[in-house]
């Protein structure tokens, strides 16, 4: 049960996803600790399946509530509730199906670099990207760390330091 | 659990002020339970989807709510018996967890007033916010898998400690 094995988890059963809030800022340099997974993901209908089995075989429920409700982890859930918060058998993972500042899951991806986290690869959000979702919740954790994250794309800016890249395919 | 009207609305999935007026229309005091939230959440969709006034939805909810879970949908026939509204009690139930967990995990109000204009940048505004910045200069000596290693180590360390707490 960790952060990573969850980004794992994801990869191997072939989710379009991107690493989105706490650990993206974290894969940049941030120094803040996370204990959830925020990821958003492609609503495509192959996708949700796959994202939908898997988050069933982990025993997903939504987290923070008594376990006294119904709740089935499927595609129809996710077509009437694209954002879930779940504590599952991995961790704490929060889906979303678009980034408020930055878009639908497209237009996360297209603002993603592919971070090496060795033994896999995965996509996060870019500093620029996080910024931009950051501005745009507006809640007070959000504003917040808006200063850590202008100051990493400024010290990331330099060559020194071995930084996420943008994905070469695209 | 549910400690505010925003969060409260959240769970219900309306606005704020149809939460107010719900309340007043149905000639009830502003309770945040978890059982009203979940009432007002089916009044809300009878009434939306179904166009069914509210004081008639609040009804038809609250005999949704007392079925029992070994029969899982609710139908009512219309007097002429042409036409049946039927209701999927668990999956309506299983959406308001996921709307009740999101109102109490993830729902925070947004920072009232105007967004600052100069946000300062780069190093020296984060300095002046507070930010160790030599922190960040260490965390980006290392690599990203590195730097989530040691996030990973950190946020499983955090989860022990949270279980031995009594």
């Amino acid at each position: 049960m960790s952060l990573l094995s969850m980004m794992e988890g994801l990869t191997e059963a072939s989710v379009d996803f991107v690493v989105i809030g706490g650990v993206a800022a974290r894969a940049h340099g941030s120094t803040r600790i996370t204990e959830d997974l925020d990821i958003c993901y492609s609503r495509r209908p192959e996708n949700v399946d796959r994202l939908a089995r898997l988050l069933a075989s982990w025993g997903a429920y939504p987290r923070g509530i008594d376990r006294d409700l119904p709740f089935f982890m499927d595609a129809q859930t996710f077509r009437t509730t694209p954002i879930m918060t779940l504590i599952t058998a991995e961790g704490a993972l929060d889906v979303f199906d678009e980034v408020k500042g930055v878009g639908d899951f497209e237009s996360v991806r297209a603002s993603s670099v592919i971070v090496d986290a060795g033994d896999f690869r995965f996509r996060a959000l870019s500093l620029e990207g996080l910024l931009e979702a950051r501005r745009a919740a507006g809640r007070p954790k959000d504003i917040d760390q808006i200063p850590e994250l202008k100051a990493l794309i400024e010290l990331s800016g330099s060559d020194k330091h071995e930084k996420p890249r943008p994905d070469p395919t695209e | 659990m549910i400690k505010s009207l925003g969060q409260f609305a959240a769970a219900v999935s309306a606005p704020r002020k149809w939460v107010l007026n719900a309340h007043a229309v149905l000639g009830l005091d502003l309770e945040y339970s978890v059982e009203r939230a979940k009432t007002l959440s089916i009044s809300r969709l009878l009434e939306t989807e179904w166009s069914i006034p509210l004081k008639k939805a609040f009804d038809l909810a609250q005999q949704i709510l007392l079925l029992q879970s070994d029969k899982p949908a609710w139908r009512i026939v219309s007097p002429d018996g042409l036409s049946t509204l039927s209701i999927d009690r668990e999956r309506v139930l299983s959406d308001f967890a996921v709307r009740l967990s999101f109102a109490l995990v993830g729902y925070a109000q947004r920072r009232s007033g105007r967004p600052r204009k100069n946000e300062g940048t780069g190093v020296a505004a984060a300095m002046e916010h507070g930010v160790d910045v030599s922190l960040l200069e260490s965390s980006l000596e290392s690599t990203p898998a590195e730097r989530l290693r040691r996030l990973d180590e950190n946020a499983t360390f955090v989860s022990k400690l949270r279980v031995v707490r009594p």
